[in-house]
């Protein structure tokens, strides 16, 4: 069952030059402990479509289209109230750099128990039981909630947010670059860590990375991103066995490993579009080696070949199979 | 393509010791030593906090190391003085992680390299001026040259400002330059970009480099000769696909093993160490540092240092457990 479905959402930003479509009819569904990886590259609306989906855009930013189906709700009908009672507790986040969200001045296990009161729970020995769980929970001995953030590792706050991320159980958790900035070993620690925890709670999440190797580790499914729009959805083997965009290719053949043969690298020739003033057709179409004259005219439309779903005038017209 | 033996820069006991609380002492860079030769790239490969940049401070003289020397071209630089130091920068050039902070936002592509000839008087004219930024505004890529003259920083992605920060080096014809994560911040589609221009530079003018960075993955498409960095010291040092296929240190190893791969098929990864929090800072007496987090660890390890062990050609170590006794860890 899918726990969450965005259809045909788009997200603009009115700015003095104009308007700059940062999320462009884009579609994904989650379903029940699945991870659905975002990945792309940054301005491509991978934290816009996470933030469509708590209800945390904000002026310039404006949802122009599309809904947010959420258990079965369009939750852009939402008020504030609802909103507010829906994060955290039906969905919530783990951002980038989430490590520095603490509050400084006050000991880990207190930013805790007041989550806990925030979420309705009145009895303090309860409170003081689950702070010990929860430090547990991510691998933290409880006798540290005596601890400021300061006296905590990078590693070992982002355990703590990932850890106030959890506490109420929620259906869904976005997972914004959880790892981005941690050091190598750490971050490996981290995703073994979310591994456990997809296994122990049967986490459904969705999981935003720049990084291919991140997305490799923990998605079930992938969904590039690309200038706004989704260029590519697919099986996370599948994708990375047989891409079928362009831009999935060039990407995952720009990416420098460190088992197996050493090869050489291409890197995708030029940037990205710019919002404001996108290009008519593809918004690959610069940079991609197999552009034809449509590219450059026509948008693209989705279209579903052998399970992926994607947006290239490449393989319009043969569009079979389902998602 | 492989580097000639002509010795650029000769590095021995290089040392930064920084002072704590109670006569306690940091050492940040203890007791570093290495070579590099005309045209190679060294990558130093380390966590946060190991030293790395620490070192390549040290090395340019940005701050004064505390033991040890530096021989570049058989010259210490530790016992320059300011104006013959000053000189010999031109020679010996940064590139930085943050190509928005290293550059001034107040001026435009061609007045930041301007800057940079005025500075070291290269040229004795503006015409001159002009020609050389000319040229290595294509060398590094940003052409047609007249759409990126006149730019602002803010006008432009990471990855052409950091193609600004090499055109910025490379006026200078240094013969070694220090790269501090310098794809680190940039998007996963242009790293490939800055990395293959790093490797152009090395082979049209013979420049070597030492190249930091966390990532073994750019490290191993860079580098020659890769050494890896635990708290302030080279652990495990060699030709970079040696060390990626045959590592020897037991910190080697647990890196190598948190790697993750662009594969969705692969297995889960247990580390090979046994505490999970990293070690105390190095301050502690003797002893090996990774003493604390290795899961070979003999009686030895925590009473004296390790000295390196040569492993193959060019391939050295430093652990108690490895030489005679290799074949007891693996």
């Amino acid at each position: 069952m899918a726990i969450l479905e965005v259809k045909d959402l788009c997200v603009d930003y009115e700015t003095k030059k104009g308007t700059a479509r940062a999320v462009n009819h884009v579609n994904f569904s989650i379903n029940k402990g699945e991870t659905l990886g975002l990945i792309g590259e940054s301005g491509c609306g991978k934290t816009t479509t996470a933030m469509s989906l708590l209800g945390f855009v904000s002026p310039p930013g404006r949802i122009t289209g599309g809904s947010v189906i959420f258990k079965g709700e369009d939750i852009r009908n939402y008020n504030d109230e609802q909103m507010r009672k829906l994060r955290g507790a039906s969905i919530s986040i783990v951002r980038q750099e989430a490590q520095n969200a603490l509050n400084p001045v006050l000991r880990v296990g207190d930013q805790i128990g007041e989550v806990l009161r925030e979420h309705g729970e009145k009895n303090n020995k309860l409170i003081e039981e689950r702070i010990d769980y929860q430090l547990e929970m991510v691998g933290i001995s409880p006798k540290r909630k005596k601890s400021y953030p300061f006296e905590f590792s990078g590693g070992m706050r982002q355990r703590v947010m990932i850890a106030l991320a959890a506490i109420a159980e929620p259906d869904l958790m976005i997972l914004d670059e959880p790892i981005t900035g941690l050091d190598v070993i750490v971050q490996r620690q981290l995703i073994n860590l979310l591994a456990e925890l997809r296994a122990k709670m049967g986490l459904t999440a969705l999981l935003i990375s720049h990084d291919l190797s991140v997305i490799a580790e923990m998605s079930d499914r992938v969904a590039v991103m690309y200038g706004g729009y989704i260029a590519e959805e697919a099986d996370v083997v599948s994708l990375y066995k047989n891409s079928k965009h362009p831009y999935s290719s060039a990407l995952i053949e720009s990416y420098p490993r460190i088992r197996g043969e050493k090869k050489t690298l291409k890197s995708i020739p030029g940037a990205p579009p710019k919002l404001l003033t996108p290009p008519d057709g593809c918004m690959f179409a610069d940079r991609c080696q197999k552009a034809k004259d449509i590219c450059f005219k026509q948008v693209p439309e989705s279209v579903v070949v052998d399970g992926h779903r994607l947006r290239c005038h490449l393989y319009s017209g043969n569009s079979k199979g389902g998602v | 393509m492989s580097a000639s033996n002509e010795l650029v820069l000769k590095v021995r006991n290089l040392k930064k010791y920084f002072p704590l609380k109670k006569g306690q002492v940091l050492k940040a860079v203890d007791d570093i030593s290495f070579d590099i030769n005309k045209g190679e790239i060294l990558g130093f490969v380390g966590e946060s906090g190991c030293g790395k940049s620490t070192m390549s401070r040290s090395i340019l003289q940005l701050i004064k190391p505390t033991g040890g020397k530096i021989l570049h071209h058989g010259d210490d630089l530790t016992t320059l003085t300011a104006p013959e130091l000053r000189k010999r920068r031109r020679e010996m050039q940064m590139i930085f992680q943050d190509p928005f902070g290293s550059i001034n936002p107040r001026r435009s592509v061609s007045e930041t390299i301007r800057m940079v000839l005025a500075i070291h008087k290269i040229c004795t004219n503006r015409e001159e001026e002009d020609k050389v930024i000319t040229n290595i505004l294509k060398e590094v890529g940003l052409t047609p040259v007249e759409t990126y003259w006149d730019k602002y920083p803010a006008m432009m992605s990471g990855g052409q400002l950091q193609r600004v920060s090499m055109a910025r080096v490379l006026v200078l014809q240094p013969d070694f330059i220090i790269a501090d994560e310098p794809v680190s911040m940039l998007d996963v589609s242009v790293r490939i970009g800055v990395l293959d221009l790093l490797l152009k530079m090395r082979e049209l003018h013979d420049i070597s480099f030492i190249y930091i960075t966390h990532d073994l993955a750019t490290a191993r498409y860079v580098c020659d000769r890769m050494a890896i960095m635990y708290m302030g010291r080279i652990v495990e040092i060699g030709p970079a696909e040696e060390i990626l296929q045959n590592p020897q240190h037991p910190y080697t190893k647990a890196l190598i093993a948190a790697v993750p791969e662009p594969n969705p098929e692969d297995d889960d990864v247990e580390l090979p160490l046994k505490d999970s929090t990293s070690g105390v800072s190095g301050t502690e007496e003797g002893g090996c540092r990774f003493f604390p987090r290795c899961p070979y660890g003999k009686d030895i390890c925590e009473k004296s240092v390790p000295d390196f062990t040569n492993i193959a050609e060019n391939h050295k170590a430093a652990c108690f457990l490895l030489g005679d006794k290799v074949k007891t860890i693996v």
